[in-house]
């Protein structure tokens, strides 16, 4: 029984959402609203079962680029983390330039990045690290100074070099938080992907929806969206099984 | 001659003078006690001892050599058992020999000899948060004399536990110093701990720390004495701060 009621709590959300599709699907055909403005869902659902192929084929544009953009900013943060938390004056002398960089307007640079490295994959990638990068960084730096310094001295007191204690010690600390900014990041991942394709793209979601949008292809437009949802959620959830790989201490917690 | 020797070192953290002349000597396989006021500076001077931080005077010597802000001689607990959340029991005990180089799998059949001696047999596989509190100072202790098992130091390895768990462990801890004849200086604000535990007892002043007395206890000590003995002298000398 109460796992009956545990399974009903869980899929509350689905069932409201259900409910929500329903009214949407009847409100469309009660007031008689024309598909170049606003289609059904069963509408949206024929038009991505149609053109799959064609969504599978710019799907794999906008995938291959949000991975490759996510994996370069996990890299990237790691590395400079690393060097932040160890080099103090790298830190005063960039932390305050990092979290002056995220003012800078997004769609800008979608706009300026392939002025400057052309129309293929690399301008967006380049936006997906810029994107990505910062969410982790800065939580990986915070859960690194989360370490109790008397478990640093306890190493020092066995000889420990700097380089055992970061792995051993601050490294696991910090990996919680680390995961938490990831998971941020990496529902941006593929947002990040298709706004730089929506602004200059010869493939990819973002290209599509585009061209879709000029055709009055609602109901296209929306299947991407579609689309676009279901991937940052499997991107989520790749990083929370990750989080569950690489944490078996920790497994008990996150279960709940 | 003594293993261990802590000559006139005197220190100030942050201006605040916190130990005072202070001189403490221990015999190969001696357990000495360090029997201080809350924030007297016994941590302080273990921290010196293991070399963590230097003293403004004096000086550290083990085996007659000069350890004064050198790490790596002594092994060293604290109140919290510092355990590794991330580490099973057995890689947390096997730190230690890790860290001196020898290889993660023979660090680990090394440890494993040690486990049941230290009633953690079973346990091997277990995450700290898994383990009671008394399981886990056990745990810190095989950690602490696999680094070196002849000098432990020892900062209120049992303060937090409760009563009765804390007593078990000083009489396990006894037996098993001597049974190993370890050097062992032990830190502690708990006079009935520092009678069970002592082969000799060294009482703090409030801060400023320097010795007020230094109390040998042998066999034929009447352990009620000594206690009033220490308490007379901590009431004459600090008056309501003791706790
Ligand atoms: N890192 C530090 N920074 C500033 N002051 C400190 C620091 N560590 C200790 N002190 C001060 O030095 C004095 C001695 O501290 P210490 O920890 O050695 O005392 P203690 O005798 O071990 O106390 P307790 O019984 O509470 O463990 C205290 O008054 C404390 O306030
Ligand atoms: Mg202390």
């Amino acid at each position: 029984m109460k796992k009956f009621i545990n399974t009903a709590k869980k899929s509350s959300a689905l069932f409201t959402l259900g409910l929500l599709l329903l009214l949407w699907e009847k409100g469309v055909s009660w007031y008689e609203i024309p598909a170049y403005i606003l289609p059904a869902p069963t509408q949206i659902l024929d038009g991505l079962l149609k053109h799959h192929q064609l969504l599978i084929y710019h799907t794999s544009t906008t995938l291959l680029e949000a991975v490759a953009g996510l994996s370069l900013a996990v890299i990237l943060a790691l590395i400079i983390g690393f060097l932040l938390h160890n080099l103090r004056v790298l830190y005063t002398a960039v932390y305050p330039l990092l979290v002056f960089s995220q003012t800078i307007p997004l769609i800008v640079l979608a706009v300026l990045l392939p002025l400057w490295f052309g129309w293929g994959v690399l301008p967006k990638i380049i936006i997906i690290v810029l994107v990505c990068f910062f969410p982790i960084v800065i939580s990986f730096l915070n859960g690194l100074d989360l370490v109790d310094p008397d478990q640093i001295n306890l190493f020092r007191s066995m000889g420990a070099t700097k380089w055992a204690t970061f792995k051993m010690v601050k490294l696991p600390t910090a990996l919680p938080a680390f995961f938490s900014g990831l998971r941020i990041s990496a529902t941006y991942s593929i947002m990040a992907a298709v706004i730089s394709e929506w602004v200059g793209a010869q493939r990819g979601l973002g290209y599509y929806m585009t061209l879709q949008q000029k055709s009055f292809a609602i109901d296209q437009v929306l299947g991407a969206v579609v689309v676009i949802c279901v991937l940052s959620f499997i991107m989520v959830k790749i990083v929370d099984l990750l989080n569950f790989l690489l944490m078996p201490w920790n497994r008990n917690q996150l279960v709940r | 001659m003594a293993q261990i020797r802590l000559s006139s070192i005197s220190k100030s953290i942050d201006g605040l003078h916190t130990l005072n002349n202070v001189t403490i000597e221990a015999a190969a396989g001696e357990s000495v006690v360090i029997l201080g006021p809350s924030g007297c500076g016994k941590s302080t001077l273990l921290n010196i001892l293991a070399g963590l931080i230097p003293p403004d005077e004096g000086q550290v010597i083990i085996d007659g050599q000069d350890w004064t802000n050198r790490t790596g001689r002594v092994s060293y607990m604290q109140q919290k058992d510092l355990l590794l959340p991330s580490r099973t029991i057995l890689d947390n005990v096997s730190i230690p020999l890790v860290l001196k180089g020898t290889n993660t799998k023979k660090s680990r059949t090394l440890a494993q000899q040690h486990m049941e001696e230290f009633g953690l047999l079973g346990f091997e596989n277990y995450y700290p948060r898994q383990l009671s509190g008394g399981m886990k100072q056990r745990a810190a202790l095989l950690r602490t004399y696999l680094f070196a098992s002849d000098i432990l130091l020892l900062d209120e390895p049992f303060a937090s536990l409760d009563a009765i768990t804390a007593r078990k462990m000083q009489i396990w801890l006894k037996d098993f110093a001597h049974k190993h004849s370890c050097t062992i200086i032990f830190v502690t604000h708990d006079i009935e701990e520092a009678l069970l535990l002592a082969n000799r007892i060294y009482v703090l002043s409030a801060r400023p720390a320097r010795v007020l007395k230094e109390i040998a206890l042998d066999d034929s000590a009447n352990s009620t004495m000594v206690k009033e003995e220490i308490l007379s002298i901590l009431d004459s000398e600090t008056g309501d701060t003791y706790n």
